[in-house]
């Protein structure tokens, strides 16, 4: 009888083991790894009906991109000053490092994207980090000064305008740049808006 | 002989219980993770780094998301709508955000404003022309966004 009962107590204790362990599996499966994942505000400029309409803007920031072999220069004005210019990866020349991974099963391929891609962010971060970079300082510090002689001060509206080749992150760090300056209003200008003087 | 067999019963009911609570645990764990990582509506995209980024906390529960490829393909609920320069493909976006801004309401302040907060997960290397089409399509008339806040890896914070 009594040896009957110990069988029982060692069977019981394995089931929730077992359990607990399917749960923790299941768990780490599907939790997704961690990552800061921010976000930078702006505006969309209200046309139409409204008060809202009123251009009341005061400062435009300008971008514009060229092509040269395998890279785009994009080129920043600020209120039609030329202050710098970034350089980044052209488009074929992203599709090349894409095309490295033949499938998904192409691990070699995968590896060799992967590489390309962390240089090209490393280049990146040198250009656009306002910690790193020397340019994106220039540039915040050109937006301050025009802050601070102006009656709204950082409530002022600043109106990025860029051309529709300009990589998505160059438009990007401007914003980084923006909201690094203080800047509250940052809007983006509809493509149709005339405030590019090509001068 | 009676007495041995109600015996048995009991137990054996005290042993489906415990495990049916076990099972149960499972299912609520699988199905909070589930709705946890759906909730996301990611696609996978090469966000590019901002150090001003700012956390995303508490976010609205109307706010919408919407997903930018490298090919510039706008991704939203799932839902593939493709190149937003293409005239069909604009169509379809311009119906649907229209109906989402519609769910959500408008500000009766002045200007008509949606309530609708809209985030936008780019790729670092799409091209800025179908952010301007979406942007173009946000602001519309019937549409009527304000606010569009960009994510963005911090790399400071991570």
């Amino acid at each position: 009888m009594a040896k009957e009962v110990d069988q029982e107590e060692v069977n019981m204790d394995m089931t929730p083991m077992i359990d607990v362990v399917f749960l923790l599996i299941i768990f780490f499966i599907l939790m997704p790894p961690k990552k800061m994942e921010g976000k930078l505000e702006s505006y969309l400029p209200q046309t139409g009906s409204g008060a809202a309409s009123e251009p009341d803007v005061k400062f435009y920031m300008v971008l514009r991109s060229v092509v040269q072999g395998e890279d785009v220069i994009t080129t920043v004005k600020f209120n039609n000053k030329r202050v710098c210019e970034f350089t980044t990866l052209s488009i074929p020349a992203l599709d090349a490092i894409y095309a490295l991974q033949s499938g998904p099963g192409d691990t070699a391929g995968r590896r060799a994207k992967e590489a390309r891609l962390a240089t090209e962010h490393v280049r990146d971060d040198n250009q656009f980090d306002p910690t790193t970079s020397e340019k994106v300082r220039i540039l915040i510090n050109k937006m301050v000064d025009a802050a601070t002689g102006h009656e709204k001060g950082k409530e002022a509206d600043v109106m990025i305008d860029a051309s529709s080749n300009v990589p998505f992150k160059v438009v990007l760090s401007i914003l980084n740049a923006g909201t690094g300056a203080g800047f509250n209003n940052l809007k983006f200008a509809a493509p149709d808006q005339k405030i590019w003087n090509p001068n | 002989m009676a007495k041995k067999k109600k015996k048995v019963d009991i137990e054996s009911s005290e042993m489906d219980l415990t495990s049916m609570i076990d099972v149960c645990f499972l299912l609520i764990a699988f199905f909070i993770m589930v709705t946890e990582v759906s909730k996301a509506e990611v696609v996978e995209i090469f966000l590019p780094h901002a150090s001003h980024a700012k956390e995303d906390t508490d976010p609205p529960d109307n706010r919408l998301i919407v997903n930018i490829d490298r090919k510039g393909e706008i991704h939203i609920k799932g839902q593939n709508y493709g190149k937003p320069n293409n005239k069909e493909n604009k169509q379809k976006l311009e119906i649907d955000l229209q109906a989402y801004s519609e769910e959500v309401g408008f500000e009766e302040e002045g200007a008509k404003i949606s309530k609708l907060t809209v985030l936008v997960r780019a790729d670092a290397h799409a091209e800025y022309r179908y952010v301007q089409c979406l942007m173009m399509l946000l602001s519309a008339e019937k549409v009527k966004v304000q606010k569009i806040n960009y994510s963005a890896n911090n790399p400071i914070k991570s």
